[in-house]
């Protein structure tokens, strides 16, 4: 008990606090002491800008604005902001000599011509704007402060989405600002229903994570839930919403992965349409969808464009390759070692001559091939991407033809890596596929052990694993087990859109009708 | 929708697993060895007393209200009665357990991997069971789907492919079985599908709703499973005969291995060992899930799962020896286990029935009231 | 060699379960865990030595072998 304390809560958020260097100060009535004060909070950063102004005559007002360099958009800093104070100013605000204070509320109300203006009076709330991208207006002998939202929009344009490739489908996918990836999905479903909430995860990072719903669709309890695991988190910072993920998943373990990422905003729309709840991160262009249920890790987007008997034959060959990655390697491996007597004779034969002069066992031969190919495809992975692809191919060609030459492997096992290799790329979900390669080791191992028998306890065994999964209170493997008709119009074979008129009955209980 | 109910489709598919159970592969043998050709006569006798008993037991599953058998024994009986009972039954749910990973055993090591030791296969299967039961009910009850699913595809392809072996005249002549042979046919043969369907008792009032579909759900489950075992008789006889297939320890696996269809689907008796694994995993799971819950609710234990590994480990070591030999297991199963069974599938429920009768006729009307729902 | 077997066993048992019992349970849990626990390693000791255990079958048998004997096969016809 005594071993494993950990740090409270509490005792974690006044670290942080010490740490940023932001302390609950009012501000001041003096100028300089304010923009001393941030200066230190902030360290003496050089990117701080301070902007020493004058506000004409006769109001005749020192005043300075403070903004991050490149976090704001210098054009509209000059236009909307510099143009509004030192131009227009003297002439349209009532020349009543109020004190500072009042200037500062007329300016917001009148003088400024920018959409978003918040005001604040205490040192941390301005720190926090700063480094949001907003620009920082003070004036001398007032307390009070305005942050003006001039944030630069300058980031990565929307473009094609480069995962989850569909022949026919929409063309744009996520960017990394949450502003952007919002209007992406909004636009697609114009409905007041349509919830964002935004909050802010990670104390030093300050990442921005939004909640997106339907409310008269989604389960509430299942919104609730999700938002009270994502206001608990307590971590310095959230950099992808791969870290979100294993935070929400904290309680149990499973290779299997339990919340769907996407970079499409069709799919996200269509999750929606389902009840199910969007999250959003900012900095990152996958968005998670939870609660996901099994199927929807092999079913793709395009699923729905194309014509519903291509997507029937599709999905066969998907659900057949999701077998095949698994357990190719090892049914050749149980065949070859515990019963011979499945294979027809004539290829025995031709497996037995194969096999003659290669001095492993078959399921040493397997493995070598398996980590080979593992080796090649992380290789292609992370090699810079002109090289990457070139290596990728040509090694797995060239080193499976000179290992079987070499007398290494049987050109049988070749074909059996390859064909494992292919279907596991046919999986949609990348995550889904990293899990069932895992397995696979696993799988052969236990037909190298104990043949077919180990195998169909290797599969009863991810069986169950698979049917104790509860993600968010649904059952992973909805729509097979528990059972349900209507799912079955989307789940190996899709019904044509017209009939399917119910949504999921697990997330969308609420409003279960489409038409 | 409650998270733990399982739902009437998935009940059905537990009670056609279970009755199917251990039968499929060694059944057969033993009951077309007493009844000759006419076992199938036998096969629809038990699936009629099957149904019967299927009823009794939902109607009897009723009077508990939530509670399972363990905990229906202590509360009707008394501490000491009770405990005694329920004593007698976890022993049984012990012997079941023990005897069908022995089978497990005995089948792999001799059919299938003929070189491991029996140990080694009793403990990978028992790792599937324990995992399942420590997983919970509703977790057996969604694999349950699946896997019937999975049975009932491999079983019609695999009767399909039998069909070209069959011999009509396997079966004639028609009725020469006499009463006493078709009479123990039948009643061994209920004493592997329905006589032990009382494990179910353990946790169906807890998790499935009582009502007019649970009670479907019993009669179809029972109907699905005698069928699938009549039609597995109705092969044997026709396809085997009635010379060999006595003679044969498995006669369903020696059935698969006659398939043959042009000169290619040979030797499928992977199929066949598939079906009788999946049935037996439900089955042995629901044992042992009655074993350990059952012995938690007798000393009281407020989760069951910290007795599950140790238990395991005493079910693991008994089930290497339980049987000394097949011979002895075979004469077990014909002459001791059918009526071990009736005593505690058929006796004993009727007698707790009949003092349920008794102590709810004579109780206060007050206790009454305040449970209404046991007067049923 | 079993008997290093079974050790390792039971401590992989009390490894994976003890440290929940501990946190969640009673005294009571504990004690039936590593009871059950204790008499499965003697047991299963005693049968990796090469000692006969007491087949419980028999026990069944004993009571019901003369059901059989004299009440389904001398009466009934049984076979």
């Amino acid at each position: 008990m005594v071993k494993h304390r950990r740090y409270t809560p509490p005792l974690n958020r006044n670290f942080s606090i010490i740490q940023q260097g932001t302390v609950q100060l009012p501000l001041r009535n003096n100028l300089t002491e304010n923009i001393r004060t941030v200066q230190a909070s902030l360290g003496n950063s050089s990117d701080l800008v301070k902007r020493e102004v004058l506000i004409p005559a006769p109001f005749a007002v020192k005043g300075a604005i403070l903004y991050m360099e490149g976090l704001i958009d210098d054009q509209l800093l000059n236009q909307f902001v510099l143009t509004s104070l030192l131009v227009d100013t003297p002439q349209n605000l009532p020349h009543n000599d109020g004190s500072p204070q009042q200037l500062l509320e007329s300016i917001q109300r009148s003088a400024l011509t920018i959409g978003k203006v918040r005001s604040f009076t205490i040192h941390t709330k301005m720190v926090r704007y700063l480094l949001e991208g907003h620009a920082i207006l003070l004036l001398d002998q007032c307390p009070k402060g305005l942050a003006l939202s001039i944030a630069s929009t300058e980031f990565r344009a929307i473009e094609e989405p480069t995962n989850q490739v569909t022949i026919r489908g929409p063309r744009d996918s996520f960017t990394e600002t949450i502003t952007k990836n919002t209007v992406l999905i909004r636009r697609r479903l114009k409905d007041r229903h349509l919830r964002l909430e935004v909050l802010k995860v990670g104390h030093v990072s300050q990442t921005n994570v939004g909640l997106m719903y339907l409310t008269n669709i989604a389960d509430k309890n299942i919104v609730t839930e999700i938002r009270d695991r994502l206001k608990a988190i307590q971590v310095d910072g959230i950099l992808e919403s791969g870290n979100l993920e294993e935070f929400l998943l904290k309680d149990g373990y499973s290779p299997f992965p339990m919340i769907y990422n996407t970079e499409r905003p069709d799919v996200v729309c269509a999750n929606l349409l389902e009840g199910k709840v969007a999250i959003i991160v900012d900095g990152t262009p996958f968005v998670l969808i939870a609660p996901a249920y099994f199927i929807q890790f092999l079913q793709s987007a395009e699923d729905y464009y194309e014509h519903f008997d291509i997507t029937l034959f599709l999905r066969t060959l998907r659900y057949l390759s999701f077998f095949v990655a698994m357990l190719g390697p090892a049914i050749y491996i149980a065949i070859t070692t515990f019963h011979q007597e499945m294979l027809p004779t004539q290829l025995l034969l031709s497996l037995t001559t194969q096999r003659e002069g290669i001095p492993f066992p078959a399921f040493v031969e397997a493995l070598i091939m398996e980590i080979t190919f593992e080796i090649l495809r992380e290789a292609g992975v992370r090699m810079p991407r002109p090289i990457g692809q070139a290596i990728s191919i040509v090694g797995a060609l060239v080193i499976g033809q000179a290992a079987a030459q070499a007398g290494f492997v049987t050109p049988a096992m070749v074909i059996i890596v390859s064909i494992t290799a292919l279907s596991s790329f046919i999986i949609p979900a990348y995550n889904l596929a990293i899990a069932i390669r895992m397995l696979r080791f696993l799988m052969m191992v236990l037909a190298a052990t104990l043949g077919y028998y180990g195998i169909l306890i290797g599969l009863f065994g991810v069986l169950i694993h698979l049917c104790s999964l509860n993600p968010f209170g649904v059952p992973y493997l909805t729509s097979f087990a528990p059972m349900d008709q209507e799912a079955q119009k989307d789940t190996i074979y899709r019904a044509p859109i017209w009939s399917r008129s119910l949504r999921p009955r697990h997330t969308a209980h609420k409003n279960p009708t489409r038409q | 929708m409650n998270k733990n109910s399982i739902t009437h489709q998935q009940f059905t598919k537990i009670v056609a697993l279970d009755i199917i159970g251990v039968s499929i592969l060694s059944v057969p043998s033993i009951v077309i060895d007493i009844a000759k050709q006419d076992a199938w006569i036998a096969a629809l006798l038990a699936s009629f007393f099957g149904l019967l008993l299927a009823g009794l037991l939902y109607l009897f599953g009723r009077l508990f209200t939530g509670q399972t058998l363990i905990q229906f024994c202590q509360h009707l009986l008394g501490k000491y009665l009770g405990n005694g009972i329920a004593l007698l039954y976890i022993f049984f749910f012990f012997i079941g357990s023990t005897t069908l990973l022995w089978d497990i055993g005995q089948f792999t090591t001799s059919s299938v991997l003929t070189d491991t030791p029996r140990l080694v296969i009793n403990f990978t299967y028992l790792i599937i069971v324990i995992a399942s039961v420590r997983l919970g009910v509703v977790t057996i009850a969604r694999s349950a789907e699946i896997l019937f699913l999975v049975f009932l595809g491999i079983y019609v392809v695999f009767s399909i492919l039998i069909l070209p072996q069959i011999h009509l005249e396997n079966i004639q002549p028609v009725l020469e079985a006499t009463t006493p042979a078709l009479g123990q046919a039948a009643f061994i043969l209920l004493s592997f599908t329905s006589l032990t369907l009382f494990r179910l008792l353990m946790f169906y009032p807890q998790h499935v709703p009582p009502g007019r579909a649970t009670a479907r759900a019993f009669l179809v489950g029972t109907l699905i499973g005698n069928g699938v075992l009549l039609v597995i008789i109705v092969l044997s006889i026709l396809a085997l005969g009635t010379q060999l297939s006595p003679l044969l320890a498995y006669a369903g696996h020696t059935l698969a291995r006659v398939i043959s269809v042009g000169q290619f689907i040979e030797r499928i008796e992977g199929t066949m060992t598939t079906l009788w694994y999946i049935s037996m995993l439900i089955r042995i799971t629901l044992y042992f899930h009655c074993l350990v819950v059952g012995f938690a609710q007798v000393v009281r234990l407020s989760d069951f799962r910290v007795v599950t590994l140790p238990l395991g480990m005493i079910v693991l070591l008994f089930s290497l020896f339980i049987y000394p030999d097949f011979d002895y297991a075979a004469k077990w199963n014909r002459e001791v286990w059918p009526l071990y069974a009736f005593t505690h599938g058929v006796l004993f429920p009727l007698l707790l029935a009949i003092v349920y009768w008794f102590r709810n006729s004579s109780l206060p009307a007050a206790e009454q009231k305040e449970s209404p729902s046991q007067t049923s | 060699m079993m008997i290093f077997g079974i050790m390792v066993v039971a401590a992989l048992i009390v490894a994976y379960d003890l440290p929940d019992i501990r946190k969640k349970g009673t005294r009571k849990e504990l004690a039936f865990f590593t009871g059950l626990l204790a008499i499965a390693c003697v047991l299963s000791a005693i049968y990796f030595l090469g000692l006969q255990l007491a087949n419980p079958l028999d026990w069944i048998a004993f009571i019901y072998q003369p059901l059989f004997d004299h009440l389904l096969r001398d009466k009934a016809g049984f076979k």
